[in-house]
């Protein structure tokens, strides 16, 4: 027992370190939204400074200066790379963060070394006798005391002050802040500041204990991540115990448990638990999701591929020298596991920083099985691919959960628990060089075959991908990145898509481990570490992950790539400099293309081409042919007492309603009084603590939003939701196709062209969209995309459509084109209608039925004049007109 | 577009056939006349590593030689590439010295990523000479010639701890790696050779902040010593909290682990009495290949503060490429080098008496390291103090 105490006194001082260094991240966080993975290199610049200055002053002098330094780094930050990506995509923000990593380890390498310093301590040092003849340094108790302080400290400030008000509301709402005089630009800059002098301050208490190196800062990053995420990125109470509890079980792991690389399992296994305690299912409501990057087209011709493909080969077995065969050879062998990317983070967006860990994942079967089993090459990679899918299974689970930032710290955690335990614990293994067909593919000297074979497997990735983001399958994955509550909405399983993204990224990032691994006879996984993984994804960033090309073009900057090769013919290839330059390099390239060089280049040459030759008539979609299916039997909505409670609100009380087949059901009442819940609660997006949701037969309860919209209920929402990614067309398609079964793999070789169905374009004609179909969301105006919101609910074919405000936003000419279109689709079609609007005419016109709402109860339902003359219902929400007064004539 | 369809399929079909023909290398030698152009791959500058005394050694040797008249009249050219701590970059370093055939040899080498580089220069039959055994692989390949104990020296360590500190319990302290396993076996040998039983081994996460916590483990298993198997930056920490903690137990680090900078930086107290292990002997003064090496360094580079063991290591390998060159009858070409070392036999190389690469040396597992001999220190009053040389791996 003793011996347990007496570690977990040892665990506390690293423990608050961490928690300090934490502190200074979530403040960032909190105040900006940027999760800044420079962090920990801040606190090594702020070390360095607090070294320099002790060699001629006193170290408290030395550790204000240390303290303002890193501070200013922060403001640095602020202004130089975060404001001119303050619209750009979390994932562009994570990389620019990397980006000023890189440029801090850089300089401070070119002006320091990698030479370890030994720096005094501004506390006082010595041991503190305890028990059974131990002691503790009194240092390592007195960083207790001062992580406690910092955190009452922070805590007062944002709890207690203006400032803190102002930034939480700043932080929730950019816009509204500045409408009230906030200006969220000087907010983030005394965020980065704050932030900034804390990671000073951690790093000049750090070095004394530690020592002074580069490379222990940025290690730390994990941990401290961890113990951002115990307080839930938010709290600086909870982020400090986060920080403890990491130092406290990583101490009693080490001492207890005779395991090699126990305390990294430890540290990761407290992130799993705290991101899933803490994780998020559907976003709730008016969470449209992060911007993500731009997307490519997936339009390929193959022919040009082949083309590219044959010029490549020529390129390298008749022009290239071997050094600049090696460099294309360095390049593509990061290229194609950054495949991956685009598939998981363009496509789906799902913030995954573990793509090079899958890469060695699918390494670490296929040598291993290689080393068993003579197996032909091309087997190996099958086999190395497929090996990677439960591991990129579980990455999907935790997707399931969690998202942005939070998505990021795990599949870093990940990154790290996978480097840890596996890759750099796996002796050096010798393999046979592939060969295919009898062919020698070795490149230890002439690398010309083994290229020639990652070409070829590279051209029938990017093939596969272009196939993916044009079909079916890419357009769910589209949608869940865009919006997941509108996608669930349209019948499309969010959980699914992400799955479904993660096992294809991971087969992808495997057979491009396996290329890796099998480059050399001897094979290391020494490639696949964490800062090595992150810069890959850097490089495709620049180049653009929601571009095929992007992470083709990104990592020929890569170390030893053709970047490289450029550099040492132009220069020279001694170069000590070059990692600073190549990080200045990304960060002005990630300033000036957010979202890549690809975007820019594909903006740069359409217009070209557009002034050349004048845009002909956009090419829309013809009609489908086939005749309306025959009406079917539709099932009425039925909710029995339904009930909700959200805290210690009510927002629903015993709510029971009726919607027929063939009719409209209006539903009124004043803002707050639940409606929108309602509509919540029926299409599975708030589970109610009482009563029952039925569709004809069938109990809705157990099930899930995105199975309700299958079962036969369709949605619109009041703030519309649409996929800004995708066109008017794919839009709507992608809810008419919502009962099609959807197959990835058939998609990747042969997309299957759905055309919309009858009722789509039934839709789509009464609310005159042909001449936008082509168009994408953010080009149309307000009205024009209600009407497509509209749309899209009706493509479904659904039983039940419930509409939540559709004439908000539409002139008088498409309010009546919409009264006419709900009446026509209860009449013909037989749909059931739930209407929430606040044109009271509309709703009294268009309407069989009303029900009224206030304060979460039916005050009055039945005949639309009925409702409209109840008491309660002109007392709550209509009023009574009144004599128009003298003066006014 | 079908014109463009076939020339593409044409051109692809052309390409295949040309890629089904050998593509073996063809000349190998240097000019006869010209300079003999050498190459190097070390770590100059890195986050993890930066050892730009290797390149200054080399060179310093080098111009040692060119002064005196370069290798039967022909001068020596040194290239230098940095790895910098980058598989990549070592792979691509490794291709360069095998793909340019103006370099005849390899020398002063220090690689992280030998499993990754050894196959290429072994590919590539390039002479890899004097090279740092810094993993298992640089010991076996069969293109590289090592003349010191490289990475097997781990095992001295329990025997200087036996000798020097009378220890019989020891806990080794090895860092989060892929060499942690490794170093792991030679302590374990050598403790067994010695008599000295690893009573715990601790794993160090990488990330460590405070070392108190596994110092506290080593004294809770009864350790009277640590072996460290850890790198600088980890040692530095290591001391600090022994020093923080009050601890009595010394260590043993190998020589690659510290440097004269790094006891300065820990100063005295943390130091005193501690003890290091070298594959060479020791760049003091004291002894005839330190004195001659620290001549050299001064001679060249005169504001080189880092004299170091890794430095010595670079230097006494471009000697020993220039004395086997210089008895090659014929133009000296990678063939010629590397046939001229794989023949060295019983020759007096500095304080190696009987150097030989004409059969394996004297560790089975390691066949290309040719000489057993460790140097050990103590650190006292700040510097090291060379003590006898022994072979830890002699029958007791």
């Amino acid at each position: 027992m003793s011996d347990i105490l007496f570690y977990g006194l040892l665990g506390f001082g690293p423990g608050a370190v961490i928690g300090l260094l934490a502190l200074g991240l979530v403040v960032i966080y909190r105040g900006t939204g940027v999760l800044n993975l420079a962090h920990t290199s801040q606190a090594c610049l702020g070390a360095y400074v607090y070294y320099l200055a002790t060699l001629s002053w006193p170290p408290v002098p030395a550790l204000v200066l240390a303290v303002l330094s890193a501070a200013v780094s922060g403001v640095l930050v602020q202004l130089l790379v975060m404001r001119p990506l303050r619209t750009a995509s979390p994932l562009t923000k994570i990389i620019g963060a990397v980006g000023v990593l890189v440029v801090i380890q850089s300089a401070l390498l070119v002006g320091f070394g990698s030479e370890s310093r030994n720096v005094p301590s501004v506390l006082p040092t010595g041991p503190v006798p305890l028990w059974d003849g131990r002691s503790i340094g009194v240092d390592r108790l007195l960083l207790v005391v001062i992580g406690i302080v910092v955190t009452l400290g922070l805590w007062l400030l944002y709890k207690k002050t203006v400032f803190g008000a102002v930034v939480a509301a700043v932080a929730e709402n950019p816009l509204a802040g500045a409408a009230l005089g906030h200006d969220a630009g000087r907010i983030a800059l005394g965020n980065w500041f704050l932030g900034g002098a804390l990671a000073g301050l951690a790093g000049a208490l750090i070095a004394p204990i530690s020592g002074l190196s580069l490379v222990s800062f940025v290690s730390l990053l994990v941990p401290v991540l961890a113990a951002a995420l115990g307080g839930g990125l938010i709290s600086f109470p909870l982020t400090m115990v986060g920080g403890l509890a990491v130092g406290v079980a990583r101490a009693e792991a080490t001492a207890h448990i005779d395991l090699s690389g126990v305390g990294t399992m430890v540290t990761f296994a407290l992130l799993v638990i705290l991101m899933i305690v803490r994780g998020q299912a559907i976003p709730s409501r008016g969470f449209v999701g992060f911007r993500m990057p731009s997307l490519g087209t997936g339009r390929i011709r193959p022919p040009w591929v082949l083309v590219a493909v044959a010029v490549a080969l020529l390129l390298v077995w008749s022009v290239f020298t071997p050094a600049w065969n090696m460099a294309a050879l360095t390049s593509l062998l990061l290229a194609l596991p950054m495949l991956s990317v685009v598939v998981v983070t363009g496509y789906a967006g799902q913030l995954s920083l573990a793509q090079f860990a899958l890469a060695g994942v699918g390494a670490v079967v296929a040598v291993e099985v290689a080393v068993r089993i003579d197996l032909p090459f091309p087997v190996l990679l099958l086999v190395g691919g497929l090996g990677a899918l439960p591991v990129g299974y579980l990455l999907a689970l935790t997707a399931r959960r969690m998202r942005g930032a939070s998505l990021a710290i795990l599949t870093l955690g990940f990154n790290v628990l996978l480097f840890e335990t596996l890759f750099i614990r796996t002796d050096v293994v010798t393999v046979q060089s592939p060969t295919i067909f009898g062919v020698d593919l070795a490149a230890l000297i002439d690398p010309r075959r083994y290229l020639t074979l990652v070409i070829v497997i590279t051209a029938l990735f990017a093939l596969a991908i272009a196939n993916l983001r044009r079909s079916q399958s890419g357009r769910r994955l589209i949608a869940v990145r865009g919006n997941e509550r509108a996608a669930a909405s349209i019948g499309i399983s969010v959980n699914g898509a992400k799955t479904t993204a993660f096992l294809i990224s991971s087969f992808v990032a495997a057979v491009g481990g396996v290329l890796i691994a099998f480059r050399s006879t001897a094979v290391t996984y020494t490639n696949f570490a964490i800062l090595d993984s992150v810069n890959q994804l850097a490089w495709s960033v620049i180049g653009g992950v929601g571009f095929i090309a992007g992470p083709l073009i990104g990592t020929t900057l890569a170390g030893g790539g053709i970047a490289n090769q450029i550099i040492a013919a132009v220069y020279s290839d001694q170069f000590h400099w070059l990692p600073l330059l190549a990080g200045l390099i990304l960060l002005v390239m990630i300033i000036i293309n957010p979202d890549g060089f690809v975007a820019v280049a594909k903006e740069t040459t359409g217009h070209l081409r557009r002034r050349r030759r004048p845009v002909s008539a956009e090419v829309r979609p013809a009609p489908s042919r086939k005749a309306a299916p025959p009406p079917r039997a539709r099932r009425a909505l039925e909710l029995r007492g339904v009930g909700i409670t959200f805290g210690a609100v009510e927002v629903l009380r015993d709510v029971s309603l009726r919607v027929e087949p063939g009719t409209v059901h209006g539903l009124i009442g004043p803002n707050g009084a639940g409606k929108t819940t309602l509509l919540d609660v029926i299409s599975g997006f708030a589970r109610p603590q009482t009563g029952s949701v039925r569709l004809g037969d069938t109990a809705l309860d157990r099930l899930p939003a995105w199975r309700r919209s299958r079962s036969g209920i369709g949605r619109s929402f009041q703030s519309l939701e649409l996929f800004d990614d995708l066109t008017v067309y794919d839009n709507i398609r992608l809810a008419a196709e919502a009962d099609v079964r959807a197959n990835a793999l058939r998609d990747a070789v042969w997309p299957r062209n759905t055309e919309l169905s009858a009722v789509a374009w039934d839709a789509i004609r009464l609310l005159e969209l042909e001449d936008v179909l082509g168009s994408r969301i953010p080009e149309l105006s307000y009205g024009k995309r209600h009407l497509v919101a509209i749309a899209r609910a009706l493509a479904m074919d659904a039983d039940v459509i419930l509409l939540d405000e559709p004439a908000a936003g539409l002139d008088v000419h498409e309010t009546e084109e919409l009264r006419t279109l709900i009446r026509r689709l209860a009449d013909q079609h037989g749909v059931a209608i739930l209407l929430i609007e606040h044109d009271v005419d509309l709703v009294m016109s268009v309407s069989d039925t009303v029900t009224a709402l206030n304060f979460g109860r039916v005050i009055a339902g039945g005949a639309p004049q009925h409702v409209r003359t109840h008491p309660e219902v002109v007392a709550a929400y209509l009023g009574e007109e009144t004599a128009e007064p003298e003066n006014a004539r | 577009m079908r014109k463009l369809c076939v020339f593409a399929v044409a051109s692809v079909g052309v390409l295949v056939l040309a890629g089904c023909g050998s593509t073996g290398g063809s000349d190998t030698g240097g000019d006869a006349t010209g300079p003999i152009e050498l190459f190097q791959l070390t770590e100059v500058q890195s986050a993890t590593t930066s050892l730009p005394m290797t390149e200054t050694s080399a060179k310093a040797a080098v111009a040692q030689i060119n002064a005196a008249g370069g290798i039967n009249g022909r001068k020596l050219v040194l290239t230098t590439c940095n790895e910098a701590g980058d598989p990549n970059t070592a792979i691509k370093c490794a291709q360069q010295a095998v793909q340019d055939q103006k370099f005849v040899a390899m020398v002063g080498g220090f690689s992280l990523f030998g499993p990754q580089v050894n196959p290429i220069t072994e590919a590539g039959k390039i002479a890899n000479i004097g090279l740092d055994a810094v993993t298992p692989n640089d010991g076996q390949s069969m293109a590289n010639f090592v003349f010191d104990l490289g990475v097997p020296g781990y095992s001295a360590m329990p025997a200087v701890a036996r000798k020097y500190l009378n220890a019989t319990k020891a806990a080794s302290f090895l860092l989060d790696s892929a060499a942690a396993a490794s170093i792991d076996s030679y302590f374990k040998s050598g403790a067994e050779r010695a008599g000295v039983q690893i009573v715990k081994t601790v794993n160090v996460p990488v990330d460590a902040v405070d070392y108190t916590q596994f110092v506290a483990q080593a004294e809770d298993a009864g350790a009277e010593v640590i072996l460290s198997g850890m790198s600088v930056n980890n040692n530095l920490a290591l001391w600090k909290a022994l020093e923080s903690s009050g601890s009595k137990l010394k260590t043993v680090m190998s020589d690659g682990g510290v440097s004269q900078s790094l006891i300065d930086q820990a100063g005295k107290n943390a130091t005193e009495g501690n003890y290091t292990v070298n594959g060479i002997p020791s760049t003091e003064a004291s002894n005839p290949t330190g004195k001659a090496y620290r001549e050299a360094m001064a001679a060249y580079a005169p504001d080189e503060k880092v004299i170091a063991g890794v430095g010595m290591r670079a230097w006494l390998s471009v000697h020993l490429f220039a004395e086997v060159a210089k008895k090659i009858d014929g133009p000296v070409t990678r063939e010629s080098v590397l046939r001229a070392m794989s023949a060295v036999s019983d020759m007096k190389f500095y304080w190696i008496d009987a150097l030989s690469f004409d059969k394996p040396g004297p560790l089975a597992e390691y066949p290309r390291i040719a000489s057993t001999l460790c140097f050990p220190s103590k650190i006292t009053d700040g510097k090291y103090q060379p003590l006898d040389a022994f072979d830890p791996f002699a029958r007791q």
